[in-house]
């Protein structure tokens, strides 16, 4: 099943797995009538706008239009063929343990704060 | 936490609500590219170290008028700050509308059940098509610490503000018992409400989309249960924040928001001002529409550039002026 269909003025590219970090997908160029585009330079930009932003470059599509490409890191990004740039989602096989592990620290300080803030010796004259 | 709020509404009122607004703005602050959850880890620790404490510290102590002016000077210098990033953003039209609607529906409008049920129906329609857009927000939340001169000076503003900014300390001059602990309860309602708004704008990061029309029923929805909700106005307050600052964060940074939006919103608060005022509540119907004249000139895509449009938007605001402005009895 094709994960996406990602068109722009002269070039789509299609993916298939949808890519995960990690894994093996197949991306596709083609033109719009479905004629492959061979000898294209893709390029990846992980967490784009971010400040640990990596750009790189992917390869060359073959003569089938099609590149090999296991994704090396997770989340957003955006693939870049030629000039043209296209925004992609890379997913995770397991949510990040530093991220939950700051989420768990922030909430139970919420929870803490609240429970003080709102405990009933707070509304004694 | 009910009676706390309740406890909040009864010193704060209307004035406590618009705290609530510098709060959110304020919350726009935290440099979510920059530091991910590593910067709202910061704000946390400035915040119950020295936010809430200090805050604690000015209710219990009388001080001179002169510092308590110089303090309302420079909490509306942030407040000020932080809608000019807003503006800077592209966002100040959208949030205005907003947040006028959710006001307007709010406090006007009582729905009938049919309208209730219709908007309920939406409301899990667009709970559906949030679910199907769902990326987990992962990218823009990682902590990333190693940045941290890009986000130090925004964390430690907003913590040691966000206390006093959500308490109202901009308005000295109705204070409440200095012997209550709610600026730890602001505090915590803030800490979450930037949890929340951090998850908001890391699904946007990741789906980088423009939000679905359908998101915008999941506020609409809430307010009009809020709406039909009767007298329980520790409830109402709860959910009027919740939801003004779903529609905060929905269109957090955001500049693609549908033209449309932007026209259909105003008319929630002219509708519920034309409504108070036929209830005789004129101060409340005149300022809902005020901010819905404030959300149709903001939002508003464009000067009407037709014969046919200008006249449109002249008659609904002299409709709704006229409505609501002239007054016979006062609340």
């Amino acid at each position: 099943m094709l994960w996406a269909t990602l068109a722009w003025a002269t070039d789509i590219i299609q993916l298939e797995p949808p890519p995960v970090i990690g894994q093996e997908s197949t991306l596709s160029v083609t033109d719009a009538d479905g004629l492959p585009r061979a000898g294209r330079t893709v390029r990846i930009t992980y967490r784009k706008r971010l400040s640990t932003t990596e750009d790189r470059a992917i390869g060359l599509t073959d003569g089938a239009g099609q590149l090999r490409w296991t994704p090396e890191a997770a989340g957003a990004a955006e693939l870049a063929v030629n000039n043209d740039r296209t925004p992609i989602s890379i997913g995770w096989r397991f949510p990040p343990a530093a991220t939950l592990l700051h989420l768990s620290i922030l909430s139970l300080a919420g929870a803490l704060f609240a429970v003080w803030g709102s405990s009933r010796r707070s509304w004694s004259p | 936490m009910w009676s706390a709020l309740r406890g909040w509404t009864h010193h704060r009122g209307w004035p406590g609500f618009l705290a609530f607004t510098v709060l959110a703005c304020l919350v726009v602050g935290i440099r979510w590219e920059a530091g991910g959850l590593a910067a709202l880890v910061l704000t946390a620790a400035v915040l119950g170290l020295v936010g809430i404490p200090l805050a604690m510290e000015e209710w219990k102590t009388s001080l001179p008028d002169s510092v308590l002016q110089a303090q309302s000077v420079w909490t509306a210098s942030l407040t000020a700050a932080a809608l000019a990033q807003l503006v800077h953003q592209g966002t100040t039209s959208a949030i205005l509308a907003g947040t006028a609607t959710v006001i307007g529906l709010t406090t006007g409008i009582r729905a009938p059940r049919l309208v209730g049920w219709t908007v309920a129906a939406a409301f899990v329609g667009g709970i559906t098509q949030a679910a199907a857009d769902f990326h987990p927000p992962w990218t823009l939340l990682e902590p990333r610490w190693n940045d941290l001169a890009a986000f130090f000076p925004s964390a430690i503003g907003v913590g040691l503000t966000l206390a006093g900014a959500g308490w109202g300390m901009w308005r000295p001059e109705r204070r409440p018992p200095a012997a209550l602990r709610l600026p730890w309860l602001t505090g915590a309602l803030g800490l979450f409400a930037l949890l929340f708004a951090g998850c908001m704008a890391g699904i946007r990061f990741e789906s980088s989309s423009s939000p679905s029309p359908w998101t915008a029923l999941l506020i609409v929805g809430p307010a009009t249960w809020v709406s039909q909700s009767g007298e329980r106005f520790g409830t109402r307050l709860f959910l009027i924040v919740f939801a003004l600052c779903t529609g905060l964060f929905v269109w957090a940074g955001d500049s693609l928001t549908p033209w449309w939006w932007a026209v259909f919103l105003p008319l929630g608060p002219i509708l519920s001002g034309v409504a108070l005022a036929l209830r005789h509540r004129k101060p409340l119907g005149a300022l809902a529409a005020t901010l819905g004249f404030v959300a149709l000139i903001g939002g508003w895509p464009g000067i009407p550039t037709t014969p046919v449009a200008g006249a449109l938007l002249v008659i609904l605001l002299f409709v709704a002026f006229t409505l609501v402005l002239p007054s016979r009895r006062t609340t």
